[in-house]
Parts: C-alpha cells; sequence; structure tokens
C-alpha cells in the first residue's frame, strides 16, 4: 500500500467530531471512507494544499479500508489516471490525503449533513 | 249542553255591559253549529274564554292570566281599568242543559265587587229564570255533574296550550282523570270507594276484639303513612327531575366551552404524545440500521465509475501478466529450436527462421505496456467483481429505502407535534376541563338520585299496595266471622264487598271497551287531519297508565317528540276530538286560537274537517290572519253568527260587535 499509517489534520478531526454527532457513526474510518468517496465523485480535482498531520487520530491503512482495503487503493490510483497523474506511490498518497480532506470538509458544510438519513441519501443520487 | 248568552259586565277589557249570543242558527232546517269570534292580539278573545270559565268554576277556573295569583287579587284585576273597584264587575252565563229528560235554562251571575282591601264575591244561579237558592248554594258540585272541571278543559281550551297532550308523559294524569270522567268510569271508581268506607264503617261499628281492631289501625296508619311518604317522593322526585334537566343543559353548554378553547385537540394530545413517543422510537430504530449500513460497502457506490474502471484495468494488467509469462516460455523453446537448428541448417536460413518466430513472439505478446497499477491478490479481485455484480446494487436498495421510511417518520413526527401544539395549553384548559368534569359529576349525582327516588317511590306503592290487601282480607274475614252478629250489618257487609268485586271487574273490562273505542276514534281524528296520511297507522292509549303511543304501519312507535310543533298541534286535537265523540256528551267547543302554528293544508284540514264537525255548538276564538277571507268564505256555510271584538280607542275599552272583520253586521244572529 501506498500508504501505511492516516493521520489527520486537527481540523479533520474537528469537523469529524461534529460528524459523528450528527450521524451517530461512532468510528472514524467509517466517516473517513464516506469522505474519500465523496472527494472522489467530484469531477475536479483537490487543491494541492500543505495538511498537516497535527492530530491524534491515527489509523492504518488495513483499519481505514476493512474489508475493501485494497479496493480504496485501486480508486485513489484510477483518480490519479483520470486526472492525468502517474499513479505511483507517491502521487497517491499525496492524492489520497487531499481528497480525504476535502471530503471531510464537503461532509462538515454546516447544514449539508444533519443526520445520519441525508449521509446515507448522497447514494441515492448515483445510479446502482 | 248549548250555550246561549254570555254577559259581560265592566270585565277586564270590556267596558260597561256587553251581551254576547253564542246560540248558534238553525237555517233552513240545517243547524249552523260555528259562532266565530275576530280580534286582534289583545282584542280580548282569550277574555271570553276566560268568563266562560269563570263564570261556571269560580276560584277553581283555570283563566289565562292569573297563573297564580291569589283569587281576590285576580277577581280585583279583572275588573275594568277605568271603574271604580267598588263599582265592581260581573260575568253571567246562559245554558240550556238536559238532564232526567228535562231540559232547563239555567243562568250563572258571578258578581264581584272591590270593598276595601277585599273583594266581595257573589254567585247567583237562576232555573228556567227563577232564582234557585240551592242551585247557588251548591253550585261547585253541580257543575261537576254538568260539566266536570277537568271535561271542560277538554272542551274550552287554548290550541297554543293543549299541545302538552303530544308532549311529556306528565300530561298522562290529567288526561287520565278527563277520559275517566268523560267516559263515565269515574262513577264505578267513586263507587268502589264508597264501598270500602261503608265496609270500614261497619266493621268499626261492630265488637272487635282488641287484637283485630289495633291490627286495623296499624294498617290503616301504614296506608296513610305509605300515601304521605309517596307524596314527599313526587315532590321530591319532581324537584330532582327538574335539576337533572338544568344540570343536563349545563353539561352541554360546559361541553360546548370546552369544544371551543380547543378541548378535542387537548383530550386527544395524550393520544399524540404516545404516538411521537412510538415514532420516536420508530426513528431510533431506522437510524441505527442506516449507520450499520452506512459502515459497509454504501460509499463505494458513490465513485462506482472510477470502481469499474479499476476493474477494466485490473483484467487488462491480468491478461498482460499472462501474456508476459506466455512469451518468455516461447522465447525459451524459440531459443532451444534455434540451438537444434544451428548445427543442422546453413546460417542465412537460420536467421530468417529466427526472424519469423520473434514476429510471431512479437505478435502474441498482450498489451505489452501495460504496467502493472493495481496488482490486486484474489480476495480483493473477488470483492470487487462481487461489489459491482450485486453487493452495492443490493446496498444501495436497502439504504435508499431506510431512507425514505426515515422521511416519512420524520414528517409524521413533525405533523404530530404541530396538532400538539395546536392544543391549547393545560393551563388555558384546565378550568374549562375541570368545569365540565364537575357538571358531568352532578349530572351523574342527579341521575343517581331520581334513580333512587323512583326506587323508593316504587316500594312505597307496593307497600302501600300489601298494606291495603292485608287490610281488605283482614276485613272481610271479621265480617264473615261471628263477630257480626247483627244481620243486617252483615247483609250490609256482604253486599258491599260484592259491589266492590264486580264493579272492578266491570271497571277492567269497560275501561279497556272504552279506551279501544277512544283509541280508534283518535286515530280516525288524526289520520283525518294530519296532511301525512301514511305517517301514522294507529295510536294507542294504554288503559292503565294513559299514556298515548303512535304506531307506524309496519307496527313500530313513533315518539312523539318526532312530530312537528304543528303536528303536535293537530296531535292534540285528534285527541280532544276522539275524546268529544267518545264521551257521547253533547258538550259545546270553544277553540282559542286555533291554527297559530299549523301550515296551509293542515289549517284547511281544520276548517273544512274539524270545525264544522267538532262539535253541535263551535264557537272560534281567532285572529284576521287564521280565519281570514278565504277560510271565512270556507266556513259561512256552517256558520251562525260572528262577532268583531274591536278594541276602542276613545272609550278605551273592547266592544263585541256582530260582524266579522270586514264584514260587519253582514250576518246577524237570530236573522233567521
Amino acid at each position: 500500500m501506498f500508504v501505511k499509517q492516516i493521520r489527520l489534520s486537527s481540523q479533520a478531526r474537528d469537523q469529524l467530531i461534529r460528524l459523528k454527532t450528527r450521524t451517530g457513526i461512532q468510528n472514524w474510518n467509517v466517516l473517513c471512507r464516506w469522505a474519500l468517496c465523496v472527494s472522489l465523485k467530484e469531477p475536479t480535482p483537490p487543491t494541492p494544499v500543505e495538511i498537516p498531520a497535527d492530530s491524534n487520530v491515527e489509523m492504518t491503512w488495513e483499519t481505514f479500508g476493512g474489508d475493501n482495503y485494497e479496493l480504496y487503493a485501486a480508486l485513489v490510483r484510477e483518480r490519479c489516471v483520470k486526472d492525468g497523474l502517474e499513479p505511483e506511490d507517491e502521487v497517491a498518497a499525496t492524492q489520497f490525503r487531499l481528497h480525504l480532506h476535502r471530503g471531510i470538509s464537503y461532509l462538515a458544510t454546516p447544514n449539508k449533513i444533519k443526520n445520519i438519513g441525508d449521509l446515507v441519501a448522497l447514494t441515492c443520487e448515483t445510479k446502482p | 249542553m248549548i250555550l246561549e248568552e254570555l254577559t259581560l259586565f265592566n270585565f277586564c277589557l270590556y267596558g260597561g255591559e256587553q251581551v254576547i249570543n253564542l246560540a248558534p242558527v238553525r237555517r233552513h232546517g240545517k243547524l249552523r253549529p260555528v259562532v266565530l269570534f275576530g280580534g286582534i292580539n289583545g282584542g280580548g278573545k282569550t277574555t271570553i274564554l276566560d268568563a266562560v270559565q269563570l263564570a261556571l268554576y269560580g276560584q277553581r277556573a283555570r283563566c289565562s292570566k292569573r297563573n297564580n295569583q291569589a283569587y281576590d287579587l285576580f277577581l280585583r284585576e279583572c275588573i275594568h281599568r277605568n271603574v271604580d273597584p267598588s263599582d265592581g264587575a260581573s260575568v253571567g252565563l246562559s245554558f240550556r242543559y238536559a238532564s232526567d229528560g228535562e231540559e232547563h235554562l239555567y243562568e250563572v251571575n258571578r258578581r264581584w265587587h272591590g270593598a276595601g282591601a277585599t273583594v266581595r264575591e257573589k254567585l247567583e244561579v237562576y232555573r228556567d229564570g227563577e232564582r234557585d237558592k240551592w242551585l247557588s248554594d251548591n253550585w261547585n258540585t253541580v257543575v261537576e255533574e254538568i260539566i266536570p272541571i277537568g271535561v271542560s278543559r277538554l272542551f274550552f281550551f287554548d290550541a297554543e296550550q293543549i299541545r302538552f297532550l303530544a308532549e311529556d308523559s306528565s300530561s298522562n294524569d290529567a288526561l287520565g282523570t278527563a277520559v275517566k270522567a268523560l267516559l263515565g268510569l269515574d262513577l264505578a271508581e267513586r263507587l268502589i270507594a264508597d264501598s270500602k268506607i261503608l265496609e270500614s264503617r261497619l266493621v268499626k261499628e261492630s265488637s272487635l276484639s282488641d287484637g283485630d281492631s289495633t291490627k286495623i289501625e296499624e294498617l290503616e296508619q301504614q296506608i296513610g303513612q305509605r300515601d304521605e311518604e309517596t307524596k314527599q317522593l313526587k315532590a321530591q322526585l319532581a324537584t330532582a327531575e327538574s335539576e337533572r334537566q338544568r344540570t343536563h343543559e349545563e353539561v352541554r353548554r360546559a361541553k360546548r366551552a370546552f369544544a371551543k378553547v380547543g378541548g378535542e385537540h387537548w383530550e386527544k394530545r395524550e393520544n399524540q404524545q404516545k404516538a411521537v413517543e412510538n415514532l420516536k422510537v420508530r426513528d431510533t430504530e431506522l437510524k441505527i440500521k442506516l449507520v450499520q449500513s452506512a459502515a459497509g460497502s454504501l460509499p463505494i457506490s458513490l465513485v462506482r465509475p472510477l470502481l469499474e474502471r479499476a476493474q477494466q484495468q485490473d483484467v487488462s494488467e491480468d491478461q498482460a501478466a499472462r501474456s508476459r509469462v506466455v512469451h518468455e516460455m516461447l522465447e525459451d523453446r524459440d531459443r532451444q529450436i534455434m540451438e537444434s537448428l544451428s548445427a543442422e541448417i546453413p546460417k542465412e536460413q537460420l536467421r530468417a527462421v529466427d526472424q519469423i518466430l520473434t514476429a510471431d513472439r512479437q505478435g502474441r505478446l498482450f498489451d505489452g505496456d501495460t504496467k502493472p497499477r493495481h496488482q490486486l491478490s484474489e480476495r480483493a479481485r473477488s470483492r470487487l467483481v462481487n461489489l459491482l455484480v450485486a453487493e452495492l446494487a443490493a446496498e444501495q436498495e436497502s439504504a435508499k429505502s431506510l431512507v425514505e421510511h426515515l422521511k416519512q417518520v420524520t414528517h409524521d413526527i413533525e405533523a404530530v407535534s404541530r396538532s400538539i401544539a395546536a392544543a391549547p395549553e393545560e393551563d388555558a384548559i384546565k378550568e374549562v376541563a375541570e368545569a365540565l368534569t364537575e357538571k358531568a359529576k352532578e349530572a351523574g349525582a342527579l341521575e343517581d338520585q331520581v334513580r333512587k327516588l323512583q326506587k323508593e317511590l316504587d316500594r312505597a306503592k307496593s307497600e302501600r299496595e300489601s298494606a291495603e290487601k292485608s287490610l281488605e282480607s283482614l276485613r272481610s274475614r271479621l265480617l264473615k266471622d261471628e263477630v257480626f252478629k247483627v244481620e243486617e250489618s252483615a247483609r250490609m257487609a256482604e253486599l258491599a264487598s260484592k259491589t266492590q268485586e264486580i264493579m272492578k271487574q266491570f271497571l277492567s273490562r269497560a275501561s279497556a271497551a272504552k279506551i279501544d273505542r277512544l283509541s280508534s276514534y283518535v286515530t280516525e281524528s288524526f289520520r283525518f287531519l294530519l296532511r301525512k296520511k301514511t305517517l301514522v297507522e294507529s295510536v294507542q292509549i294504554d288503559p292503565e297508565s294513559f299514556s298515548i303511543s303512535l304506531l307506524a304501519s309496519d307496527g313500530t312507535s313513533i315518539s312523539k317528540e318526532r312530530l312537528s310543533e304543528g303536528e303536535k298541534q293537530i296531535f292534540a286535537v285528534s285527541v280532544l276530538w276522539g275524546l268529544a265523540r267518545a264521551s257521547a256528551r253533547p258538550l259545546p267547543s270553544i277553540i282559542d286560537t286555533p291554527m297559530a302554528r299549523l301550515d296551509a293544508t293542515h289549517r284547511n284540514h281544520l276548517v273544512e274537517r274539524y270545525f264544522p264537525n267538532a262539535s253541535h255548538q263551535v264557537i272560534i276564538l281567532s285572529t284576521d290572519t287564521e280565519v281570514d277571507q278565504e277560510y271565512y268564505e270556507t266556513l259561512s256555510p256552517h256558520l251562525s253568527h260572528a262577532y268583531h271584538l274591536d278594541y276602542n280607542e276613545k272609550k278605551q275599552f273592547t266592544e263585541a260587535t256582530e260582524g266579522y272583520f270586514w264584514e260587519a253586521h253582514a250576518v246577524g244572529a237570530g236573522s233567521n
């Protein structure tokens, strides 16, 4: 895997804490998966910015991805290719971090996700 | 009986002396029974009715303006306003009445004048023109023979006030008395009562043992006590009954007030709060399920296109890897072939073969450029396929239904909460709700009380009956006993008890027969007068309780309350008519304000069918809108003569002049 350990920014951590109370989801990793996918779904590539790893929230890639951990890596690499980037480990790791944090901010937008229903309803918009 | 003349002197609205001829005339050999009085409201119509009753019954007369006034006060007020009370007033009535095969002319004159604080009343009765002292002194008894006061109510009536016959059950007693008197049943009852008195006197006169006489005294005392008790209970019951009606009305009012402040919302609130609680439980359950489904592969469905691309890439990678293996194997084999051939064929040919083999290998190399990107494990690959083939779609489907369900529940919670919010605050409604509960409680208590009193009344009645029975059996035993040494007493006693027995039988049979006849007369009259021919099939009168019930053609009973006001009046008239016909007593009818509430059809029926046939003498007191021009025409073949009661503003009294509103002097009395 191109990332072994994931450590969130403290801003992302605060946003996730809010999301936890709103959605009732207790696990960081579950919310992180949603954040990643929400960002990957966006047509525009994330803006490359420096994201500090200044929080105490940390998890392994396997914890992050659960049963589908390899597939989440594949999704990130595919997105790199789509955005015209070399899907090398280093590039993929950076993109992953950008997508994850962008997704967290997106979900934490005020009034976007008020409860678990709003979160799950995001999947109703895409065709199965 | 035929009323001949009514003389009014300074009576109420009528100033001076006015003589009114009431006797119907014959014309061309045919009796014209109707005497018509026309007067506007306050013109003195009802005064005519009052005067007849007052002349006959004096203190006992039910005059319209008396109410509960003391008799002398009433008399004083009946003296014409502009006359000195000491001059006094009088009413006189002369009538023909036949008894024992002889017809006599009776004249009753009732005079009174105010003397200081008191009123002096004097009654004089003349028979065939001669003053009769005995009749004058005993008039109250005599008049009961001629036309009992209970019966007079059924012949001299205000049509507005007879509706009681069609209304409550309390009219049964009044009707019962009248029916008995009219049908002659009261005679039998009186005979029974008299023979009882005789019996008890005989028992008392005879020498009784101390034990028996005390026993009799005890029983008589018991009966007296029960009678007293019954009287008190009846009074209590009447009070409780009216109280109960009042509280019922109050309960209704409280209910209206309660509804007005939103009480029903408030009552529903508890249920709604429960509903909200249930919905909230459901809400929590759904959210737990959603959290669970969010923890699965669901987010990946957001990026399904990327996943599909990853799968294509993976397939290509796999194929590339496999073709590389094939390529390597071919290279090995070709190298071996070249090595074997190098010893046997020339170098030029060998180069040509090498070229062919190399080209062949290049051609077989699939997508040689594909670099391995994902290098998925077998497990990850099968997950990928599973997700795309089924899992994502299934998870999305169930997520969707959960989300919709949650939306519905949230919506319901909001709706019910809004309704709860619309309910008034407990404080606001508390007072009204408490008032309602209080009133309902009160009404319930009164209901209980009425039931209790009714029970006690029944008990008192049955106790009285049993006491009376034991008294009777004791008496008859004593009468048979040897106590009666005196033969004469014994014979009388025996006769008395036999009389009672027979009269009781007679009474029950005669009642049944007469009531039957009465029922059929009333039915006939009612169906004759009523517009809706099919409404009532028959009218039944209970011979015991005298309660009247209406039966429809299918045998079901129709509540009297269901009749309209007009129909009630028609019904009451029918009952009276039926009674008059059943009694076969030739009594005149006086009908005051007969048609106030009736519609055109019922008015027609009264005018065409009832008035000409009600009696041999029908005195109608009408306003100009009741018997109007058209009805006047209709009535005229039956009309004897008419009077117009006109209030003269100048003289300040009402004058009765012959004629009708628009037909002064057209029909003269006695002009046959």
